[in-house]
């Protein structure tokens, strides 16, 4: 079993499926096939920590969940964000901005 | 906002666990079914796709296992589901939880009693509404207890402005009451009248003192009486406010009635009933005048002013109490003040502290013995259950989970064995007080240790503590399970670090049992000592007490009273001898109050003097006391005012005082006084280990007309309580209004004074007994499971001949080993502990050879008992069957 989203950074695939969910309201599958699209096939999270992470922002308030039908007329669970997941996902893109500048500063320097 | 959210979320997933498991179960084949089509949108077939989906995403049980494990809810969950799984397991085995339950309720019982001893004695403030802030205010540095007088404390009231509600209270007055035809003596209270308020009181009826009642010595004769006591003596009659009854000779109008629960301010000490003005200290006290500024009796209390230090306060009475003595030299000198928080008993704090933690000792020993058997039998169902866990293992149970099982396993047992503690802690408490509830003069004392939020909170503690303590070796080493070896069977797999585990866990037990053996022996025999006594016998001994001067009898009509009263008890059929002795405790209280010398020998500075207990007796003391004479004569008639002084001497007195072994004719300085020696007696003292006999000088009653109080003694034939209402009748017919109080047999009285060591000896035999019944059952289960375990061996050797008595021995010899190491380990540890019992301690030292042997030997004859009883299994086996066997 291959857990590609293993190899994220510790916290970043939440921030990641709160970015995905910026653009619209999306199932767990469309979030999955979102995210190895926008980042070329790199992260290809396995439905166990995918689940996890929703069910963490849920209860963290930032993401809610609404039963709506499918394109092709199946019932699924939508997920879009709060106004406290929208600030909290520009704060952590500031966030993440300023340490990626950061590392690459160090490790230019060497 | 979050935090609710996450709880209500997690409550939703707890309770309505259907609805939310099919939530989840819908999306996640949702999602991996979506994965599933895309890949067959490639042309992958349906079977195919979804293996593969499988291999990328994983597996739609996993998944939910991974989505369920991350809240918080979940860990509840899986506590539910060991928790049920830990009752059913010891549901299936209740010989093995029944003991487990109660070994562990008995050690942890005697920890909440203790505790619940403590909290009632020194954790609890005084029974005031609003006790914050509350002080109690003493002069530590001087004579007598650091009480004030009345004078002192008008002043102080006056001037003093760090403290509010300044109030005093004497709390200890045996009031001789004779009230609705009822006669006898009642435990009073004399107070000012800011006691009540400051208590926050309210009548049950009537009313409380006045301010106008604390002005004028004499005047103001009023009372408050108890609930209790209008219930008895006046049957509850609400017509009794304006009575008058009559409180040592003078009479007294009740103003008022306490609430029913209000029985004064001392923590565990006399229950008050009746309360009168400190005004009318004349009738409440006798032993010098209430209103003389050097008289002092009183109890100081009082309220600190919001941002006032205890420090502060302190420095503001020192500096008063200058002023006062520097304006009148009658005052004391005061070298200081104490304020404390008015909580736990005032008086002997730091005694009752030793005693208390001797107890705590004792029960957290015990705690520790029980721990370390209940860990040697979790231990051996570890082993037994070795096959189950490895099952569990090997189907992919990870090991914290399995440690976590079994450790909810024992907090299981921990917890219903502390419930169970509970309830017996309360029977036990009572029954711990009830040793104290009568002092050693027939005084009530009153001791609530219903147990409170505080003693609850301790009893969780405990329990969890000890759950943890004996669930986590045997845990920790069930986590260890070696997979292979376990599930090929036969037990064999962790075999010997747990076989090492036992052994210790049980020569640990034997040796803290030692150690408690020893100590109760020790007691033991302390206990019977005092029974026996050394050199007197007071079994048929009757004591009493004559206070004459409650009812202001002048010296001369007391000196002829009290002689009347001796030559007509003597005359009363199965009296044998009587005589009289001032002073507390007959004999076994004897007190430094004289200093004694050779004539001759000058000493510098005033403290150098000897000190000694001076004693006056009357003739036939020695007689009725049994005390006997080495040498010389006892006092007679002749020994009278105006006669040449005299006295008689214990031995210890002759070594350290005369440096002497026979000092008769001998002159002796007691107080710069001479006196000829004239009789030389025993030593006859209960005095313990650490303290070490005392010199007494024994000195005539008779000679010293202005002695007034007396203790008398007299020796009958029979029962001495029985004798009890004939020495009252001779006495009343003498003069019927002399009380007569503290009546006791002596030997009551002397229990009563030694009740530390008997209820030490009492709780330290009952710890003694369940040590040694456990370390027995540790001992026979270690060898029982070894029997088992080497069956096929035992097999092996019978075939090729050995007999019964050697397989014994094979197994015997283990038991030996374990004993032995305990024992050693325990003599050493009794050894090093016994000496922290000295106060408790009478007739023999902390390193008593007798006691210690005694304990050794019982113990040495149980444990091997124990560890025979399964060997006999093992002569039983027959080698054919135990061959097969496997």
């Amino acid at each position: 079993m291959t857990d590609k989203s293993s190899d994220l950074v510790q916290g970043t695939l939440d921030m990641l499926i709160l970015k995905t969910l910026a653009l619209e309201p999306m199932h767990g599958y469309g979030i999955a096939v979102r995210l190895e699209q926008m980042s070329k096939g790199v992260f290809r999270p396995n439905a166990g920590s995918l689940f996890m992470a929703i069910q963490r922002l849920q209860r963290d308030g930032l993401i809610k969940g609404e039963w709506k039908s499918t394109e092709n007329n199946r019932r699924a669970k939508y997920y879009m964000l709060t106004d406290q997941g929208r600030k909290r996902l520009n704060s952590e893109t500031r966030e993440w901005g300023r340490q990626v500048a950061a590392i690459a500063r160090i490790l230019e320097a060497s | 906002m979050s935090l609710l959210r996450r709880i209500t979320s997690g409550l939703r997933s707890l309770f309505r666990n259907e609805l939310v498991e099919g939530e989840l179960h819908e999306e996640l084949s949702d999602f991996l079914e979506m994965a599933a089509e895309e890949k067959m949108k490639h042309g992958m077939s349906r079977k195919d796709a979804l293996r593969a989906v499988r291999l990328e995403r994983g597996s739609l049980e996993i998944a939910k296992e991974v989505v369920r494990s991350a809240g918080w809810e979940s860990f509840v969950a899986t506590c539910w589901q060991d928790l049920r799984f830990a009752a059913r397991i010891l549901r299936k085995s209740p010989g093995f939880t029944i003991v487990a339950v109660l070994t562990t309720a008995l050690g942890i019982a005697a920890n909440v009693t203790v505790f619940s001893v403590v909290d009632a004695l020194f954790l609890r403030s005084v029974p005031a509404k609003n006790p914050e802030r509350l002080v109690r205010i003493r002069a530590p540095e001087n004579d007598g207890g650091g009480y004030f007088s009345v004078p002192e404390f008008t002043y102080l009231r006056e001037h003093l402005k760090s403290v509010e509600d300044l109030t005093t209270h004497y709390s200890t007055a045996p009031l001789y009451v004779s009230a609705s035809g009822e006669i006898g003596e009642v435990q009073g209270a004399v107070v000012s009248s800011g006691y009540f308020p400051m208590l926050g009181l309210r009548p049950y009826l009537g009313r409380f003192f006045t301010l106008d009642e604390d002005s004028v010595p004499d005047r103001d004769a009023v009372a408050v009486i108890g609930y209790g006591f209008w219930r008895r003596i006046y049957s509850g009659d609400s017509h009794v406010i304006g009575k008058t009854f009559l409180i040592n000779g003078r009479s007294f109008t009740v103003v008022g009635i306490m609430p029913p629960d209000f029985h004064g301010v001392e923590i565990g000490g006399m229950p008050n009933e009746i309360w009168i003005p400190v005004m009318m200290i004349h009738a409440g006290y006798r032993h010098c005048d209430g209103f003389q500024p050097s008289c002092t009796i009183l109890s100081l209390m009082g309220r600190l002013k919001s941002g006032i230090s205890m420090h502060e306060a302190q420095a503001q009475i020192a500096t008063l109490m200058q002023q006062l003595r520097a304006s009148d030299s009658a005052f004391d000198q005061r070298f200081g003040a104490s304020v404390t928080p008015a909580i736990g008993m005032s008086e002997n704090r730091e005694y009752n502290l030793l005693l208390v933690r001797l107890l705590a000792t004792i029960a957290g020993v015990l705690l520790l013995i029980v721990g370390a058997n209940l860990g040697g039998l979790l231990v051996a169902r570890g082993t037994a259950r070795g096959g189950e866990i490895g099952m569990r293992l090997a189907l992919g149970a990870g090991r914290g989970r399995i440690v976590r099982q079994l450790l909810t396993e024992s907090l299981l047992l921990a917890f219903a064995g502390g419930a169970v503690a509970f309830l017996l802690s309360t029977w036990m408490g009572q029954l711990l007080v009830s040793f104290y509830s009568v002092d050693d003069e027939g005084y009530r004392h009153l001791f609530d240790v219903r147990p409170d939020a505080t003693v609850l909170l301790f009893s969780l503690a405990v329990t969890a503590g000890a759950g943890g303590l004996f669930g986590l070796l045997p845990a920790l080493q069930a986590g260890r399970t070696n997979l292979n070896l376990s599930l090929k069977g036969g037990g064999g797999g962790l075999g010997s670090s747990r076989r090492l585990s036992r052994t210790a866990l049980a020569a640990v037990q034997v040796a803290f049992s030692l150690a408690l053996l020893v100590g109760a022996s020790l007691l033991a025999r302390s206990a019977a000592f005092i029974q026996s006594g050394a050199n007197m016998d007071l079994h048929h001994v009757l004591g009493l007490r004559l206070p004459v001067s409650l009812i202001h009898y002048p010296p001369e009509k007391a000196y002829a009273f009290k002689q009347e009263v001796v030559r007509r008890l003597r005359a009363l059929p199965g009296v044998e001898s009587v005589s009289l002795a001032k002073g507390q405790g007959l004999i076994w209280k004897p007190w430094l109050s004289a200093r004694a010398t050779l004539p001759g020998k000058t000493y510098t500075k005033p403290g150098e003097e000897p000190r000694i207990a001076a004693k006056p007796i009357a003739p036939d003391y020695f007689a009725t006391l049994k005390i006997p004479f080495v040498s010389g004569r006892d006092f007679n008639d002749s020994d009278k005012p105006g006669s040449p002084p005299v006295t008689i001497v214990n031995e210890t007195f002759a070594r350290q005082i005369t440096a002497s072994r026979l000092p008769l004719g001998q002159t002796v300085l007691i107080d710069d006084k001479p006196y000829q020696i004239v009789g030389l007696v025993k030593d006859a003292q209960l005095r313990s280990a650490t303290e070490g006999p005392l010199p007494v000088a024994y000195v005539p009653f008779w000679q010293d007309e202005t002695l007034l109080e007396a203790r008398m003694c007299i020796r009958v034939a029979g029962d001495p309580a029985a004798a009890l209402p004939m020495v009252r009748k001779a006495i009343a017919s003498i003069d019927s209004d002399v009380p007569v109080t503290e009546t006791m047999p002596l030997m009551d009285q002397v229990r009563g004074a030694y009740t530390d060591t008997r209820v030490a000896s009492a709780v330290l035999s009952c710890a003694a007994l369940l040590a040694l019944i456990l370390s027995g059952m540790g001992l026979y289960g270690i060898v029982s499971y070894e029997v088992g375990r080497r069956t096929k061996e035992i097999g092996v050797r019978v075939a090729l001949g050995a007999q019964g008595r050697d397989v014994v021995h094979l197994f015997l010899r283990q038991g030996f080993g374990v004993v032995l190491t305990g024992v050693i380990f325990g003599a050493a540890l009794a050894f090093a502990t016994t000496r922290l019992l000295g106060a408790w301690l009478f007739g023999v030292g902390s390193a008593d050879p007798l006691s210690f042997g005694v304990a050794a030997a019982i113990l040495l004859a149980v444990t091997l008992a124990a560890a025979y009883l399964p060997t006999r299994r093992a002569t039983r086996v027959d080698p054919m069957v135990a061959l097969r066997y496997e």
